[in-house]
């Protein structure tokens, strides 16, 4: 099993902000922004020398949940600090954004961390389409054709036009190109069949996230035939799993110190849009995805996805991997608010007590 | 709705169909022979589209018919001249693009762009002809890359679009990075989600692409879609 660090970047602040998406700009104070910046990136380098295999970065829009909005920029500042752990974009938003622009920068990062970096990409959520105005009944085709788009930018020798649905380029010659080859391992972070189709018709991973692990079974064995199907069986670590954790010395204590900052749904106080705004997303995209489904649903999606001490945290991990198959957690370590003291004791308890216990899984 | 016509050239009566005025463009047929496609028909509204059925298809005597790839395309060059075509465009597509590339070789003059659809010219090397391909096709293809054919490529100088789909499952779409390589002035294309029937299955952004090119030449790499949103 190898673990991960999502760098988080959460704005942690004192200050009563009013739920809702976009979050005003006015509530954003300079110092906490940059500070919450900085701690991110602390806890990225800190992460790497407690030997986790991956740090991990997403993208995420006029939210408290993130003030580091272009993943690719953020990679691109660790670099030269985390020496060891691979670089994980988990990932970028495909939908919002220029395929050609995602593969040339990907490119730019594999080369600038000497070939370690992971490469997931992702649909994201509703409010973040707003940001970019992309129809969300496009999501779906844009994420499915960027990708193909992507993968051939990286493969392609020659120079190639490019005449999509949603995409047309009629010069294609990306440099530079990756320096893995044929192109870094990379991940659909999805869990539609599509995706899972997708991923196993081009040899990709999959990845799953913050829902039961139990919920990802089915689509694990489907994602696992199809791949058999296309002529290949998934390694270990070709399914990726992120969640939240909180780690603390005693179970009472990782729940007292841990659950305040993800309780009910906290982490989706500010990326939940007007309930108008998510009935016209829903009216108008075929393949609808509620923000809110899950939040608040214990059957479906607990407040927390790993708590307790090193020991209840390796019996999680276990669990993880035998329900859904995953041989990578993604592990979100900053909740809502918390600040970084918290984060970076929880990741040393992870990263001397839990991690070495993992790798057999 | 295209007329049906005959001419003698070259020793051959050929029977074409054509549609439309301007400009001309030569539309070879693939391997299912001759037909008139939504893509045909969507070229006619602004250039003089000709579809001719080759030597050996259709109503023609196959065992009367040319012996060589080089010999069909003379054949489709004389026509052309029968016509009274002095210069023309030409659009093969699968087994045609052979043809198509011979033309350009031998009557270079004569052609202003040429664009391969699907193109069969190079096939990998344990490429399997299809049972059912018909006879006339057949007997023309022998290898799955003509070393003749391809030793001219570097000579060829005109504006050369190749487009391959991205499902096509009877030839790789990666082959079309042969044709870049080869062909000085030539452009791969990928149609997304296209297999090798791409007139069949993305009609309306293949005929964008073709006719994008034939009226443009290189400059259709230049994007002039207005993007301005409101004034």
């Amino acid at each position: 099993m190898e673990a991960s660090m999502f760098g988080m970047f959460v704005y942690v602040t004192q200050q009563e902000i009013p739920p809702g998406w976009p979050v005003p700009p006015v509530y954003y104070d300079r110092e906490i922004g940059r500070r919450s910046l900085h701690d991110g990136l602390d806890q990225a380098e800190f992460a790497d020398q407690l030997g986790f295999d991956w740090v991990s970065f997403s993208e995420h829009h006029y939210s408290t949940m993130s003030v580091a909005p272009h993943p690719a920029l953020t990679a691109a500042a660790i670099v030269s600090r985390v020496r060891r752990a691979r670089i994980a974009l988990l990932g970028h938003v495909l939908p919002l954004n220029n395929p050609v622009r995602v593969a040339e920068e990907l490119a730019i990062l594999d080369n600038l961390c000497n070939g370690r970096l992971v490469v997931g990409l992702l649909r994201g959520t509703p409010n973040e389409y707003q940001a970019f105005g992309v129809n969300p009944a496009e999501t779906r085709e844009r994420m499915i054709e960027g990708m193909e788009l992507i993968l051939k930018t990286w493969s392609e020798p020659q120079p190639f036009g490019w005449e999509g649905r949603y995409y047309q380029y009629r010069t294609v010659s990306v440099w530079p190109r990756p320096l893995q080859e044929p192109y870094p391992r990379t991940y659909v972070l999805g869990t539609s069949r599509e995706s899972a189709d997708f991923a196993a018709a081009h040899h990709l991973g999959l990845g799953f996230s913050l829902d039961r692990f139990e919920l990802f079974t089915d689509t694990f064995h489907y994602y696992r035939q199809k791949c058999a199907e296309a002529g290949w069986q998934p390694g270990p670590t070709d399914v990726l799993y992120r969640g939240s954790i909180y780690v603390a010395e005693t179970d009472e204590r990782a729940i007292e110190q841990g659950m305040p900052h993800w309780r009910g749904g906290r982490i989706a106080t500010h990326i939940f849009m007007k309930k108008a705004v998510n009935a016209a997303v829903a009216s108008v995209d075929p393949n609808p995805r509620d923000p809110t489904a899950g939040y608040g649903s214990a059957e479906r999606r607990p407040p927390i996805n790993f708590v307790g001490s090193p020991e209840t945290i390796v019996r999680q991990v276990r669990q993880c991997h035998e329900q859904c198959g995953a041989g990578v957690i993604d592990l979100m370590f900053q909740g809502p608010g918390m600040e970084n003291s918290k984060v970076m004791r929880s990741l040393e308890l992870f990263g001397t007590q839990v991690l070495p216990r993992i790798r057999e899984f | 709705m295209p007329i049906e016509k005959q001419i003698e050239a070259d020793g051959f009566r050929i029977r074409y169909c054509e549609a439309g005025a301007g400009n001309a463009v030569i539309m070879l047929h693939d391997d299912r022979g001759p037909g008139w496609s939504a893509l045909h028909d969507l070229l006619a509204e602004h250039r003089r589209v000709i579809a001719p059925e080759l030597p050996g298809f259709g109503s023609s005597p196959a065992d009367q018919g040319p012996q060589s790839v080089r010999e069909v395309a003379r054949a489709v060059t004389a026509f052309a001249a029968s016509l009274g075509l002095e210069r023309y465009s030409l659009a093969a597509t699968a087994f045609s693009a052979g043809i198509a590339l011979w033309q350009a070789i031998d009557a270079p003059e004569r052609i202003d762009t040429l664009v391969l659809i699907s193109p069969a010219a190079i096939l990998p090397d344990d490429w399997k002809l299809p049972a059912d391909w018909p006879e006339p096709m057949a007997k023309l293809r022998r290898l799955n890359r003509d070393q003749e054919l391809e030793s001219h490529f570097g000579a060829i100088m005109i504006p050369v679009l190749v487009v391959f789909g991205t499902r096509n499952t009877l030839i790789p779409p990666e082959i079309g990075r042969l044709y870049r390589e080869r062909i000085p002035n030539s452009y791969y294309i990928l149609m997304y989600g296209a297999g090798h029937a791409i007139a069949d299955e993305r009609p309306q952004a293949l005929y964008q692409l073709v006719g994008d090119f034939l009226e443009r030449g290189d400059a259709f790499v230049v994007n002039r879609t207005n993007g301005l949103i409101n004034p």
